[in-house]
């Protein structure tokens, strides 16, 4: 097994990772892009599709992967330091979610933030949260002001957006 | 007309015959660094099983800024997009290889690998580092982590020529690399259809070029009438910027026929069984060159240093050449030198056993078997075929892009994401928009559901050793069937 497998294999079971429903892969595509904004790189790219960022290869490296990953005992490895931080910050998250949203939209609203303000320049934004929480819910208008800056507080909070906007 | 679209010049080409070129375009070309693509083989290593295929990936971007011209211009002839879009998906066009490496996704597959090392060792505590890494390890890795289209975004965000060109003709860097890198995603569908679908310029220039160059006769596809099928519309499912690129619903037998040709084109010209065995050899022996600090650039993060140096220029498949031969000279890697040596004498690895399946629901349990063997105990296959030097190959084909485990009974609500890059069709009369796959009356719609997968195992011979391949094979038969 590939070094990059291990490395995978121990995340996805850390993180609960399945693929089952549609739901399953969104919950495992927002939580995956959480933990490599905080500098965790599994190598996946990702792009902006409807329910916010998504990456076609971890899709397709699930698919192929996950039943075998799952069959391993991954007992002799651990995590470096950093990662089981950055693993412990993205699980932690779940704990924050308010009962009026569903465990894919909290994450898919946390993902869709983070992704746009790392890419501040591409969605020629300025600084200023409102701005952020502006292009959120004209692309998602499902989410309201009061969940985003729940969010974006959390988010703040555990450092995954570094600089106050 | 926007000055920008003004042709200044003709190139021949030997498949479309002619291809215009505006002064922003003439400047591109002109720079050395999209001249560097002119030194990479688009389809690597296949001359060795196809001799002709000899095409650069310099006159493949020409192909794919050719077949974006004619979309663009019937779309905006039809008011279906600005002349601002239309500069904008030429440009990116033209650019969207110019982070190939060299023997093109052969080379991706090798920096993917050696970046993927990288991060695994920033994420595991490994006590094995040391441990010894197999050829098929090599061989078979498979990893799009060094992706082309992102170094080219990289590159068009970073190379003084290129964002100066860009700049000066109105255009943001920033925006061309996202748009063939597809991040703008459903930010802008149907930039990113145009570049990033089932029906895109850029696959519609490899099969008609590839099939020329190849001589397979695959590629005969009505190019001006598919373009001409080509629809800008809003789609409501979609919320902010709605707009996206259909294909006229009267036309669909064309769409169906380009893309039985694509399955055909996959299955006896990319996947060849010689080239693959060739290129898995290859892929060991460029590892171990990279690994070793060997080439022009050794990592990714060289690669992204490097971007504005001369040196930039020599990272192609020449250089590659003298490398290989360099380092074969130098190095006191045994396993390098009989790698080399084969490569030097053409000496195919040894297929020794196949195995293909087409299944709607799952494999058949051999198949399944023998993949979970594979990747889950390579030692077994080890110790069946009497030598670790050894690789295989796993490769799903599928008629449409739809992800080949996703099924259409699932139903399109809420999988955006995982059909994105499939045809959408549109029926004017009706004003609704559908995909070709959902179409029960359309022969992707049988075949869409249908997986084509086949897996490959090679043996990588050694020089006066005899080898009983009947025996290997009935081997591997007894492990998948017991």
């Amino acid at each position: 097994m590939k070094n990059i497998d291990i490395a995978n294999g121990v995340i996805f079971q850390k993180m609960g990772i399945s693929k089952e429903t549609f739901d399953d892969r969104l919950i495992c595509q927002k939580k995956i892009y959480l933990l490599e904004s905080l500098g965790t790189d599994l190598g996946y790219t990702y792009n902006w599709y409807v329910r916010g960022p998504y990456s076609p290869s971890l899709t397709n490296y699930l698919y192929n992967n996950l039943e075998i990953l799952r069959a391993n005992d991954f007992s002799q490895y651990s995590l470096s330091e950093a990662a089981e931080k950055n693993v412990e910050r993205v699980n932690s998250l779940s704990e924050a979610k308010k009962q009026d949203m569903s465990v894919e939209s909290w994450y898919e609203l946390l993902a869709s933030l983070v992704y746009i303000y790392n890419n501040k320049q591409s969605w020629k934004i300025d600084d200023k949260k409102e701005s952020l929480f502006d292009i959120l819910i004209k692309y998602k208008p499902q989410y309201n002001m009061v969940q985003c800056q729940y969010s974006y507080d959390i988010l703040c909070n555990q450092e995954f957006i570094k600089a106050g906007i | 007309m926007d000055e920008r679209l003004k042709p200044v010049k003709y190139i021949n080409d030997p498949v479309y015959g002619g291809i215009s070129i505006t002064k922003m375009e003439m400047e591109i070309i002109d720079t050395p660094i999209f001249q560097r693509l002119r030194g990479l083989r688009q389809l690597a290593k296949v001359n060795y099983v196809f001799p002709s295929a000899e095409h650069s990936r310099y006159v493949h971007s020409l192909g794919v800024l050719y077949i974006m011209g004619l979309m663009t211009e019937h779309l905006l002839k039809r008011e279906m997009l600005s002349e601002d879009d239309v500069v904008k998906m030429r440009a990116a066009a033209l650019l969207h290889d110019i982070g190939h490496y060299p023997l093109s996704h052969l080379g991706e597959g090798v920096y993917g690998y050696c970046k993927d090392n990288e991060n695994a060792n920033n994420i595991i505590q490994l006590n094995n580092e040391t441990e010894k890494r197999y050829l098929y390890e090599l061989a078979s890795s498979h990893s799009k982590s060094a992706h082309h289209e992102h170094l080219g975004k990289y590159i068009v965000i970073h190379n003084n020529d290129i964002k100066g060109i860009l700049k000066k003709y109105g255009l943001d860097p920033l925006e061309i690399g996202e748009i063939f890198t597809g991040e703008r995603g459903s930010r802008n569908m149907v930039y990113t259809q145009l570049l990033h679908s089932s029906l895109d310029a850029d696959r519609l220039d490899y099969l008609l070029r590839d099939s020329y160059q190849t001589g397979v006769k695959y590629g005969l596809v009505d190019l001006q009438y598919l373009v001409r099928l080509l629809l800008v519309v809003e789609d409501p499912q979609l919320t902010e910027n709605n707009k996206v690129l259909v294909c006229n619903k009267k036309g669909q037998h064309v769409v169906e026929h380009f893309l039985m040709s694509r399955y055909f084109h996959y299955s006896q010209v990319i996947f060849h069984k010689t080239n693959a065995a060739f290129e898995g050899m290859i892929k060991s022996m460029y590892i171990k060159l990279v690994q070793n600090g060997r080439f022009v650039f050794n990592s990714l993060k060289e690669i992204h240093i490097g971007v504005n140096n001369e040196k930039f220029l020599n990272f192609n498949d020449s250089f590659l050449e003298v490398a290989f031969e360099k380092f074969y000279e130098e190095t006191d890697d045994d396993e390098y030198k009989k790698l080399y040596e084969m490569y030097r004498e053409r000496i195919r690895p040894k297929v020794v056993f196949e195995l293909k399946d087409l299944y709607e629901e799952s494999p058949t349990s051999e198949f399944s078997v023998l993949k979970w063997e594979l990747k889950r105990n390579p030692d077994k296959i080890t110790n069946i075929l009497g030598t670790d030097r050894w690789g295989y190959q796993i490769v799903p084909i599928t008629i449409e892009k739809i992800h080949s485990h996703y099924t259409l009974t699932e139903g399109s609500v809420n999988h955006e994401e995982e059909l994105r890059e499939a045809v959408k069709l549109y029926d004017i009369a009706n004003e609704k928009i559908s995909y070709l796959a959902e179409d029960k009356l359309s022969v992707v719609n049988k075949l869409a559901n249908y997986k084509s997968e086949f897996i490959r195992i090679y043996v990588l011979e050694e020089k006066g050793k005899q080898y009983n391949y009947e025996k290997m094979y009935q081997r591997i038969k007894e492990l998948i069937t017991s």
